[in-house]
């Protein structure tokens, strides 16, 4: 964690203020937006499994769907279900 | 948003990662067996191209979508430009006419005085006119009887909708009816219905002519009276009565044997006025005679016959029964229909000199009402 997100942390400020790492939306369980990713490593309707810079974040659910990628966020549709971290 | 849609035959996300890495942004990836479709922003399309061919990925590039993609395709076309641009002026066109006036909520006020003032600010069918609808509602509201008016245009109509001033309300000035219920009668009360202040009797209750029935007021709480209108139907018990006397001698006027006649001929009735009828009591009798030997002519025949009062006896117990008979059916013609006959009965009082016949109906009737 970097030290500013660390500040913002012990000092309770709003989270919205991080800066860098991973922040991770979940919109009524139907849509997740994933910002600071580091890729998209495995895909398949029923499993997104997203690369972070230090782990992995698995997303289960079905119907899932990349409503669109880029270097700095992938946004998700679909009845999620299960959101777990995997530590390299 | 134009898009470009591209099919690549390695279908790991490896693909993926290296593009948007290389900032293109990737929308709706779909994994098939053997191969990987998505789309990208037109404007990436050259830099996704380029870095597929970098890394030696084979790619398709399927369909382009959006609206700058369908003006390139269809830039050429010059009859379909012609068709949009005639479609958007007609359009254009078309929103600036006004064709109808609607007017709705008129039931008292005249629909063209109405028609008249809005004609002042428009009249369809009109194009590239500009209506003051504020100005158009204010003239509407100043019609007499037109309380309130909203104008709108929806489409090539322009649409009035207005409010009529209610009608004045009957003012009924009830200060001349703030009368108590009187009785029209001397009666005994049968029935009783008040509709509208305080009924002052009972059922059975005897009461005067004029006396009070039902009282002009009500009381809101102990101490406070109100005034109203005084209203009901009051019913009792009303003895209708005639009486007659009858002596045992009678005047009648018998005929002494002595006439007297003239004739009326029509153009001659000058003639008979002087004369006088030389009897002090008569009886005439009238006929018409046809006078004259060539000439015939029709004249009316008057016959006087002298009369002279004379004293008789009568039998006053027959006399007495006919005149109860009479009375009775006298009274009878007298009584309303809506009278509820009860009973009715005589008396004879026998004086020194004459009798007494008194007559009595008992009839239920009306007699206090507003």
């Amino acid at each position: 964690m970097s030290i500013y997100n660390n500040l913002v942390f012990n000092t309770n400020m709003p989270l919205k203020d991080s800066i860098g790492g991973v922040r991770v939306m979940l919109v009524d369980f139907s849509g997740i937006l994933v910002e600071g990713h580091k890729g998209l490593f495995r895909y398949s309707p029923n499993a997104i499994i997203i690369q972070l810079k230090n782990a992995r974040l698995i997303l289960e659910g079905e119907n899932l769907d990349i409503a669109h990628i880029n270097s700095d966020e992938i946004y998700i549709k679909g009845d999620i279900k299960l959101i777990t971290r995997e530590d390299k | 948003m134009s898009k470009v849609k591209f099919s690549i035959r390695n279908k790991s996300c490896f693909s993926i990662n290296i593009l948007i890495k290389k900032g293109v942004t990737v929308a709706k990836p779909r994994f098939y067996k053997d191969r990987l479709e998505f789309f990208v922003r037109l404007k990436e399309q050259y830099l996704c191209q380029k870095i597929l061919e970098e890394y030696n990925i084979e790619y398709k590039v399927l369909s382009k979508r959006g609206a700058f993609v369908f003006m390139q395709r269809n830039l050429n076309r010059a009859g379909l430009i012609v068709g949009f641009v005639a479609a958007v002026i007609m359009l254009f066109v078309y929103s600036n006419c006004i064709f109808n006036l609607n007017i709705e909520g008129l039931e008292e006020v005249d629909k063209e005085i109405v028609l008249e003032t809005a004609y002042e600010h428009i009249k369809p069918p009109s194009v590239f006119k500009k209506v003051d609808i504020k100005k158009l509602e204010e003239d509407i509201i100043k019609i007499e009887g037109i309380a309130n008016a909203a104008v709108e245009k929806g489409g090539t109509t322009i649409n009035i909708t207005i409010l009529e001033e209610l009608p004045l309300p009957n003012i009924e000035d009830i200060k001349d009816e703030l009368k108590d219920i009187t009785s029209k009668y001397d009666s005994v009360i049968t029935r009783i219905t008040v509709t509208g202040g305080t009924p002052l009797v009972k059922k059975g209750q005897a009461v005067k002519k004029g006396q009070k029935l039902i009282g002009a007021y009500i009381y809101s709480d102990e101490n406070t009276t109100v005034y109203t209108k005084a209203g009901g139907q009051v019913y009792g018990k009303v003895w209708l009565t005639k009486s007659k006397t009858i002596y045992p001698q009678k005047l009648v006027y018998v005929r002494t044997g002595k006439i007297y006649s003239e004739y009326n001929i029509p153009f001659f009735n000058w003639i008979n006025k002087k004369k006088k009828v030389p009897f002090s009591h008569y009886e005439t009798k009238t006929e018409k005679v046809v006078l004259g030997g060539g000439m015939k002519f029709e004249a009316e025949k008057i016959t006087y016959f002298e009369t002279v009062p004379k004293k008789i006896d009568i039998d006053v117990l027959k006399e007495a029964e006919v005149e109860i008979i009479e009375l009775f059916d006298r009274l009878e013609e007298e009584m309303d229909e809506d009278m509820k006959r009860v009973r009715k009965w005589f008396d004879i009082k026998r004086l020194d000199k004459s009798v007494k016949i008194d007559i009595y109906y008992e009839v239920e009737m009306l007699i206090g009402e507003q």
